[in-house]
């Protein structure tokens, strides 16, 4: 094994993968992104894990265990249980803050029956109403 | 070991319900919000009727359902020498544990009278929405138990195995949607998806009895009950025999209505145990005069 190398840093390196994935279903111009490239790192695959990471993470914030804030995640996380525990966390942050506050919206509107579309476009407004309260509400009330 | 791995794992499992709950909440301001935007009223009767059954499902069950539930698969298990240890390790096999007792258990309340009677009040919704998901009936417990004790006697914990079979299968509360059309085919050969749960609520011929899995479709797949949403066969969603009625008591005693009727009727004990424990609709019926508030789809169903 190299020195110095932390085999936990497995955790966050793996978890780019979901985040890219979030990005590209956050992204209005993903249909057009057919690449193998884009399928290899962002592709639907790398959502499977946030089925347990987005509930878990919304969970976590509720405890008190992480912060909306992924810098002070990272540090609380990172202080216990090391660094790459801590950027895992940072990350699992920002994932399941964009599917608190756009990627559902995109989704929706993305996968949205024939002639729909239009008339759902006002949820993404309510996603980041609805996001952003909770967000707050978690900030405020743990502070 | 194992003690504190469980109550790590049922601390975890709360966390995730917690977390899941916040997003069920944003599905519902969604769903009133979008039917407004679409010109609809916010919350119709059905929704009414959907948010009045809630407190069947995770309240009652929280208070004492699910303490009753391991209760009974305690004794179970402490009646056999078998263990499964739950360790990191077995948590996969824990998982699929799960995903087969909430198959079975699902299965059994579709295709036994004496527990559709009890299930069909979750399907007799007409629309297809997130409020559905709130739609909870008063006995799952007791088919639960049933259908969950020998995994039980199999030597699998009965907390790590309540709380995946109950908790992972709730994925599916964010199927209840027409507002997400088709995924990828793999996704929807593999998961529960808005389509593949959507064909399970429909009363469809085609559809019927079909789509029985939690997160999975695995279990369908194994045991020849998998279904993929046709294009040409729009799904009809309720149940053959439907209740239109303004009063949620009238909802909830529906089918058990239809079934003392039939049990009374019976000529003997045989008859009378199929009509319990038999197919809905394929079981003796009692004549009666048409009910004016009930909808009957059975004969396009046996058709």
């Amino acid at each position: 094994m190299v020195a110095g190398f932390d085999p936990l840093l497995v955790l966050p390196a793996a978890m780019l993968f979901p985040l890219a994935a979030t990005l590209r279903q956050s992204w209005p111009g993903a249909k057009a992104c057919t690449g193998v490239v884009s399928a290899l790192i962002a592709g639907p695959f790398w959502l499977l894990p946030l089925i347990f990471i987005v509930p878990m993470s919304l969970g976590l914030m509720l405890d008190g265990t992480i912060s909306p804030l992924p810098q002070v995640t990272y540090a609380r996380l990172a202080q216990g249980h090391g660094n790459a525990v801590g950027l895992f966390a940072a990350l699992a942050v920002i994932v399941a803050e964009f599917w608190l506050l756009l990627t559902p919206a995109m989704v929706m509107l993305r996968h949205a029956p024939p002639g729909k579309a239009a008339e759902l476009k006002a949820v993404i407004p309510l996603n980041i109403a609805l996001g952003g309260a909770f967000l707050a509400a978690v900030f405020y009330l743990g502070r | 070991m194992e003690e504190p791995f469980v109550g790590e794992l049922v601390k975890a499992i709360q966390i995730f319900g917690f977390g899941g709950g916040i997003l069920l909440l944003f599905c519902l301001i969604a769903e009133s919000f979008l039917r407004w935007r679409e010109g609809e009223r916010p919350f119709s009767r059905e929704m009414a009727h959907n948010y009045l059954l809630f407190p069947l499902g995770p309240l009652m069950e929280g208070i004492f359902a699910n303490a009753l539930l391991i209760a009974g698969l305690t004794l179970a298990w402490q009646l056999t020498p078998l263990r499964i240890p739950v360790t990191w390790w077995t948590l996969p096999v824990y998982f699929l544990a799960g995903e087969l007792a909430f198959y079975v258990f699902h299965r059994a309340g579709h295709e036994m009278r004496i527990f559709w009677a009890d299930h069909s009040i979750h399907h007799s919704a007409e629309h297809y929405d997130f409020t559905v998901n709130l739609r909870h009936t008063p006995f799952a417990t007791v088919y639960r138990m049933m259908t969950w004790m020998p995994l039980a006697l199999l030597g699998f914990h009965p907390v790590a195995l309540v709380v995946m079979a109950i908790n992972i299968p709730a994925f599916q509360t964010f199927c209840h949607t027409q507002r997400i059309g088709r995924l990828s085919p793999w996704f929807e050969w593999l998961f529960v998806t808005p389509s593949n749960h959507a064909v399970h609520h429909a009363c469809n011929p085609l559809y019927i009895d079909r789509n029985y899995g939690g997160l999975l479709m695995i279990w369908d797949h194994a045991f020849g009950t998998y279904q993929r949403l046709e294009e040409h066969e729009p799904p009809v969603f309720g149940i053959t025999r439907q209740p239109r009625t303004g009063n949620p008591f009238v909802v909830l005693a529906h089918e058990f209505r239809y079934l003392g009727r039939d049990l009374r009727g019976a000529p003997t004990w045989g008859t009378k145990l199929h009509v319990l424990f038999g197919k809905p609709g394929k079981t003796y019926q009692a004549d009666h005069a048409p009910d004016p508030r009930v909808v009957d789809r059975s004969s396009n169903v046996a058709a």
